[in-house]
């Protein structure tokens, strides 16, 4: 990276309090100070946010998508654990 | 698990695509893809970047308060629109400042539109209202297209792209109910602008040479003479709608096709623009050489600044 | 007109124009900021001097009671006419001078909120608590860069400190 280059951050806003964050974007910043205000400048110009979160997108850590079968397939087959799969005769679940 | 070879994983790349699956970041895809997708998003980029220029022309000079701050709100959206498609470029594995790099030693094009020069109020009119709404045809399609991040950033643009686009055509209604100077003041504008904002769905479909394989990869999911047909579609009756005339004398509707047929763009003329040869270029790019020259000894200091914190939290 | 409207007309006046020539001054770095973060926080900034602006003159025009806008008197007085504070009309200069110009506005703004939400006239003492808000931000965004021009590299440090011997 040059000298004037500044790392990457990740983004994730949160539109109102009770709500999960979800990733609104990245932004440049050279520490957390600046990464929090540039996410508030660049994507809360709307109201779309209450809070935000920042996190160097170098310290996310995902699956490869080579991983992804064995990391999510074997999930797919466990279907008593879904509330349809019972039979629950006239009773009332509501 | 099997080695899969080049053509096979190629074979199945396809096969996403035709399902309509989304290509994310980290999938593997093919190396002509990425770099298409490079070229494209950053071109695209370097157009948001630089079209801040003929509008901030104007924010100082705006007829009112309200005008001021509306234009204000609208170039720094674009400063936005660079900005996301700049990190979805990023996920590519590319990084702003290596295209930027492109963009400033003049080897990444942008959209030929903004060369040409804002002389009157009424310009800033027919750049929201015509540039932003082609921008908004063209985006639409983007945003159903094959890569993920390049997708998800124009929904995001697409929703900030609606009231650039009113704004433009309140100015202009205003100056049509205005004066008579007014009202010339705004046709002229028209008159110049009309042609350029067709021309910024590129070159015609038996002659664009990216066309055939991003339709096929679905980064595109309309060849340009679609989306360009589709704009004039949309906005002729808008024009008739303030007594505007755009300036095509073959400008007719047709019955049968549904369709309003247009007369011959002035390719010689697209590409004196796309090649350096339009009105601003030169003004356009020694602006943006400058901004990045003259802040980099502001990026410089808050990463020094940053770093001699870090280290002093790591001593302590 | 009564010699309270007119005197809060005036008052308005100097507050307005204050944060109409600081945000006029800001709006000419947007397109040419030193990154596109950056381009769009000081966007930002003056967004919410300019909306600042447009309200004060909007009640200065109100007292003054001969029927002018905001626009009246943001386009149609002379510029000796002006009252803003001279310090908000000093050039941009570099993005050394643009911050500490703005750090000691904001600071100044800050206070002078402060104060005003306490007025007895209710206008300024709801126009100062929405205005306060703002500047709180413009105070901490303005301060961060300053920190980092007087310690990050030798040049953003000569740099800042020709900026304060200047305003
Ligand atoms: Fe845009
Ligand atoms: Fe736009």
């Amino acid at each position: 990276m040059s000298a004037s280059e500044w790392p990457l951050w990740e983004v994730f806003t949160q539109r109102r309090a009770g709500l999960p964050f979800e990733h609104a974007g990245s932004v440049h910043a050279p520490d957390k100070e600046m990464a929090l205000q540039n996410a508030r400048d660049v994507y809360s110009r709307r109201g779309e946010a209450t809070c935000l979160w920042v996190v160097p997108a170098d310290c996310i850590v995902s699956p490869t998508p080579e991983e992804a079968g064995s990391f999510f397939d074997p999930s797919n087959d466990k279907i008593y654990r879904h509330p349809n799969f019972y039979k629950t005769p006239g009773a009332n679940f509501e | 698990m099997k080695i899969l070879s080049e053509e096979e994983l190629e074979l199945k790349f396809q096969e996403r695509i035709d399902k309509g699956e989304i290509i994310e970041p980290k999938d593997w895809m093919p190396e002509r893809y990425r770099k298409q997708l490079i070229r494209m998003m950053s071109q695209h980029a370097h157009s948001e970047i630089v079209g801040m220029l003929p509008e901030g022309n104007w924010i100082t000079r705006a007829p009112s308060l309200r005008r001021k701050a509306v234009l204000l709100a609208k170039v720094q959206d674009e400063a936005g629109h660079g900005l996301y498609i700049y990190s979805g470029t990023e996920t590519l594995g590319i990084s702003r400042d290596q295209v930027m790099g492109d963009f400033l030693t003049g080897k990444a094009k942008y959209s030929s539109i903004f060369n040409y020069p804002t002389l009157t109020w009424a310009d800033i009119g027919a750049i929201g209202w015509l540039v932003d709404g082609a921008a908004i045809v063209n985006q639409t399609a983007l945003a159903k297209g094959s890569y993920g991040p390049y997708a998800r950033a124009m929904v995001r643009i697409c929703k900030e792209e609606n009231f650039h686009h009113k704004q433009g055509y309140e100015i202009l209604a205003t100056l049509m109910k205005g004066s008579k100077e007014q009202r010339e003041m705004a046709q002229d504008s028209i008159n110049r602008f009309w042609w350029p904002s067709l021309m910024m769905f590129g070159p015609s479909d038996n002659n664009s040479p990216n066309s055939a394989e991003l339709i096929k990869w679905k980064v595109k999911k309309y060849s340009n003479d679609e989306l360009r047909q589709r704009f004039i579609d949309r906005t002729i009756p808008q024009a008739e709608n303030i007594g505007l005339t755009v300036p095509d004398k073959d400008l007719k509707w047709d019955e049968e096709t549904r369709h309003y047929s247009h007369g011959e763009i002035n390719w010689v003329e697209f590409n004196n623009v796309i090649n350096g040869r339009g009105i601003c270029n030169k003004e356009r790019m020694k602006a943006r050489r400058d901004a990045h020259e003259n802040g980099a000894w502001v990026r410089e200091a808050a990463n020094a600044y940053a770093r001699k914190k870090a280290s002093k939290t790591k001593a302590a | 007109m009564s010699e309270l409207n007119k005197n809060i007309a005036e008052y308005a006046l100097r507050i307005g124009d204050t944060s109409l020539i600081l945000g006029q001054r800001l709006a000419e770095w947007c397109g040419h900021g030193p990154i596109l973060e950056e381009d769009i926080a000081l966007t930002n900034i003056s967004l919410d001097l300019i909306g600042q602006s447009r309200a004060f003159l909007t009640y200065a025009g109100e007292k003054e009671g001969n029927g002018r806008s905001e626009d009246d008197l943001a386009f149609f007085r002379e510029a000796r006419t002006f009252k803003n504070r001279l310090m908000a009309e000093q050039p941009n200069g570099d993005y050394a001078q643009t911050m500490i110009r703005q750090l000691f506005l904001s600071v100044y703004q800050y206070y002078f909120y402060t104060e005003l939400m306490k007025s007895k006239d209710e206008t300024f003492a709801a126009l100062a608590e929405k205005s306060l808000k703002e500047v709180t931000y413009h105070v901490r965004h303005s301060s961060e860069w300053t920190i980092r021009f007087g310690d990050g590299t030798e040049e953003s440090h000569v740099r800042t400190l020709e900026a304060v011997d200047t305003l």
